[in-house]
C-alpha cells in the first residue's frame, strides 16, 4: 500500500487532522461509527482491509503526535517558532494595505530569496502578462538569502514607534520568515550513520506508529494487527526506515513496550543541545549504535520500570538527565506564556484574543503532560495503559477533505463543531473542527477556529502551496480582503 | 500573452512530471526544476514532485499535458499553477487536448 497520509499533526492546527480525501474512507468511518461491533471487516478471501484498519486507528496515531509534541522539549521549540510566524506574519499582514506596490508576491519567503536578477527576470517574463511592469509594481521587501539568520529579535519581535509603514511591514516579515524557515530547518535536520539519514519526524512516526500498532490490537484484532505489523515494517517509506532498522537490531528481545520505551527517551533530549546531541535522530543514532553493538544489553531485553530505563540509557549515553531537560523546556514553555501575557495587553481585539488564547491552552496542555508524564511515565509508554487510561488532554479534531468540499443543506449550528466555509452560504465546506471530549470547552472552539482562519492565511502568504484548487482559491480570496491587493503566486 | 512565455508550475506525482520533462524536452518547451517545500496539505499524494515550465500561450500548457498523459500508466492529476491561481485536471491516454485546454480557460488563471 502506497504511504498515504490518513491524518496529520502541525501545530498550525493547535489539535490534530484528519484526512477524509476520498469516499471510501468518509464511508469507512461513517460504518465503523454507526456500527464499531462490525468491524474489522473482512474482504472476500477472509483477510482484513489494510486501508480500513488504518482509517480507523489513524486518530490514535495522531493523537500520540499531539501528546509527543505537548511532552518533548523539540515541541517547546517548535510551538514557540509557530506563535512567532503566526503572530508576526499577522502583523505584516494587517501592514501591508499600507505599504506601496499593487502587488504581493506569494509566497514571500521565495520572493524574499530571490535577489534583484531573478526578481527582474520573472517581472520580464512572467510578470509583465498581470501588470507588474518593474520592482516598484510590488511591495517592497528586501533580498535575504536565508531568513532564519536574520538577527532580528527572536519571539514577538518590538517594532518601534514612528517607523514607516514599509518597514514595519518589512521587519514583521521577516521575522514571521525566520520563524517559518527554522521551523523547516528544525524538521529537516538530519544526523546520518551506517547509510541512514535520521530526522526528528522520523521518531515522531516511529512512536506513532508504535502506538497504533496497539490501538489496532486492541481495538480490532490480532489478524489486523499482524497486517498493520507487516505495513509498517516493509514500507518503503523514508519515515519508517529507522523504526525498521531498529526493529532488526534488536528482533531477537524487541517488544512493541520497549520499542515505545526507547523512542520516548529519544525525544526527551536536552533543550539546550536540540540541534546536536539532544536531538531525537541524535538520540536514536545512540541508541542504534548500541544496538548493533550489544543487541543483547539489558538495556533492551530486560524488563524493568520506565524510570530506571530512562536513567540507565541517560547514564549510558553521557547525556543529561531526562528529567532536567523536560524541567528546562517547560522553564522556557513559563519564559514564553509571560511573554504572551504581556503581548495580549498590546496586541487586543480579533484575531490576536483567539491566538493568544489558544496559547494559553498550549501552556496548560503541556504543564499537565509533563506533570502526568513525571509521576507516572508508564501511563505514557505502556501503550495499553496510554490507549485506555487516557489520561493525556484530547485535543481538537480537525477533518479535511483533499480536493473536495463537504456539500451541507444547510449552514452547520452544532455546539460541538465548527466549519470552516468557502461560500457566502457557509454550506460548502473545507473542515470541520470538532470537539471530541467536555475539557474543551465552546470558547476553545471558537479560539481554535478562529485562529485556524489565521494560520490559513499567514501560511498562505508566506510559505504554504496547497495543491487543492478550492482551497488556494479560498486562502487566495481570504488574503485579499484584509490586505487589499493583489496577491500573485510567484514560480 | 508576454512573448517570453509564462512561469507556470506543475505539480504531479514523479512518473507525470517525468513525462512533462520529456514532452517539453521534445516539443522545446524550456523547464526547470521546481522547489517544492515540504507540505502537509498535498492531500493523497505520496510524493509530490514538480517542475516549472516557461509557456506562451493556454494551447500549448494543454497539448503539453495531452501528451504527457499518454505517456503514464492510468488515470492521474497534474495541477497548473499560475500567478494567479491553480487548476487541476484529471486525466488519462484518451483525455484530449481540447478538453484539458477548457478547463485551463475554465480557470480562468492564464
Amino acid at each position: 500500500m502506497e504511504h498515504v497520509a490518513f491524518g496529520a499533526f502541525n501545530p498550525r492546527f493547535y489539535g490534530v487532522s484528519m484526512f477524509l480525501t476520498d469516499a471510501d474512507r468518509r464511508d469507512t468511518l461513517n460504518r465503523y461509527f454507526e456500527h464499531p461491533d462490525s468491524f474489522p471487516v473482512r474482504a472476500n478471501d477472509g483477510s482484513p482491509s489494510l486501508g480500513e484498519i488504518s482509517a480507523i486507528s489513524a486518530i490514535d496515531h495522531e493523537l500520540r503526535h499531539f501528546h509527543d509534541f505537548l511532552l518533548s522539549p523539540f515541541g517547546t521549540i517548535m510551538m514557540g517558532l509557530r506563535m512567532q510566524a503566526t503572530i508576526n506574519g499577522f502583523q505584516a499582514m494587517k501592514t501591508i494595505q499600507n505599504c506601496p506596490g499593487r502587488f504581493v508576491p506569494v509566497p514571500l519567503i521565495r520572493w524574499m530569496r530571490w535577489d534583484a536578477a531573478m526578481r527582474q527576470k520573472w517581472i520580464d517574463t512572467t510578470g509583465a502578462s498581470y501588470g507588474i511592469e518593474r520592482t516598484e509594481d510590488v511591495v517592497p521587501i528586501p533580498y535575504v538569502e536565508d531568513p532564519s539568520k536574520s538577527d532580528l529579535q527572536k519571539g514577538l519581535h518590538p517594532v518601534q514607534d514612528g517607523v514607516s509603514h514599509e518597514i514595519r511591514f518589512q521587519q514583521y516579515a521577516l521575522t514571521a520568515a525566520q520563524a517559518f524557515v527554522s521551523m523547516d530547518k528544525c524538521r529537516q535536520r538530519s544526523f546520518s550513520e551506517y547509510n541512514l539519514d535520521v530526522t526528528a519526524d522520523n521518531i515522531f512516526e516511529a512512536t506513532a506508529h508504535l502506538v497504533q500498532l496497539q490501538a489496532v490490537w486492541t481495538g480490532q484484532d490480532e489478524a489486523s494487527s499482524k497486517l498493520f505489523f507487516h505495513f509498517v515494517m516493509n514500507s518503503q517509506s523514508k519515515q519508517l526506515k529507522p523504526l525498521q532498522i531498529l526493529w532488526m537490531a534488536l528482533q531477537k528481545s524487541i517488544t512493541v513496550t520497549r520499542a515505545l520505551e526507547l523512542c520516548t527517551w529519544m525525544l526527551l533530549g536536552s533543550y539546550e543541545q536540540i540541534w546536536s546531541r539532544g536531538h531525537p535522530a541524535n538520540r536514536y543514532l545512540q541508541v542504534l549504535t548500541l544496538a548493533a553493538a550489544a543487541p543483547d544489553h539489558e538495556i533492551f531485553s530486560l524488563p524493568m520500570p520506565a524510570l530506571q530505563l530512562f536513567a540507565r540509557l541517560d547514564a549510558l549515553m553521557q547525556a543529561g538527565a531526562w528529567s532536567d531537560n523536560l524541567a528546562a523546556a517547560a522553564l522556557s514553555a513559563d519564559r514564553r506564556s509571560s511573554v504572551y501575557a504581556r503581548a495580549a495587553e498590546t496586541l487586543k481585539g480579533g484575531f490576536f484574543d483567539t491566538l493568544f488564547s489558544v496559547a494559553t491552552v498550549w501552556y496548560s496542555d503541556q504543564r499537565a503532560v509533563r506533570a502526568t508524564f513525571a509521576k507516572d511515565p508508564e501511563s505514557f509508554v505502556n501503550p495499553l495503559r496510554y490507549l485506555n487510561e487516557r489520561c493525556y488532554p484530547i485535543p481538537l479534531v480537525e477533518t479535511r477533505f483533499g480536493d473536495d468540499v463537504h456539500e451541507r443543506e444547510d449552514s452547520l449550528d452544532n455546539l460541538n463543531a465548527r466549519a470552516i466555509t468557502i461560500d457566502d452560504q457557509d454550506r460548502q465546506v473545507l473542515s470541520y473542527i470538532v470537539r471530541l471530549k467536555s475539557d474543551r470547552t465552546a470558547h476553545d472552539l471558537d479560539d481554535a477556529f478562529s485562529a485556524r482562519i489565521v494560520t490559513h492565511m499567514v501560511d498562505f502568504l508566506f510559505t504554504d502551496e496547497p495543491v487543492t484548487d478550492l482551497y488556494e482559491h479560498w486562502c487566495r480570496s481570504q488574503a485579499k480582503k484584509l490586505i487589499n491587493k493583489e496577491l500573485i503566486s510567484v514560480y | 500573452m508576454n512573448t517570453k512565455g509564462l512561469r507556470v508550475q506543475l505539480l504531479s506525482d514523479s512518473e507525470s512530471i517525468d513525462a512533462i520533462g520529456k514532452i517539453a524536452a521534445m516539443d522545446s518547451v524550456a523547464t526547470e526544476p521546481a522547489e517544492l517545500p515540504a507540505s502537509d496539505q498535498r492531500f493523497g499524494i505520496a510524493e509530490a514532485a514538480g517542475i516549472i515550465a516557461v509557456i506562451h500561450t493556454s494551447a500549448e500548457i494543454a497539448l503539453l499535458l495531452a501528451k504527457a498523459f499518454k505517456l503514464v500508466r492510468g488515470q492521474k492529476k497534474i495541477t497548473l499553477r499560475t500567478p494567479r491561481g491553480s487548476v487541476t485536471i484529471e486525466g488519462d491516454a484518451t483525455t484530449a487536448e481540447d478538453v484539458i485546454l477548457a478547463k485551463i480557460k475554465a480557470a480562468a488563471i492564464i
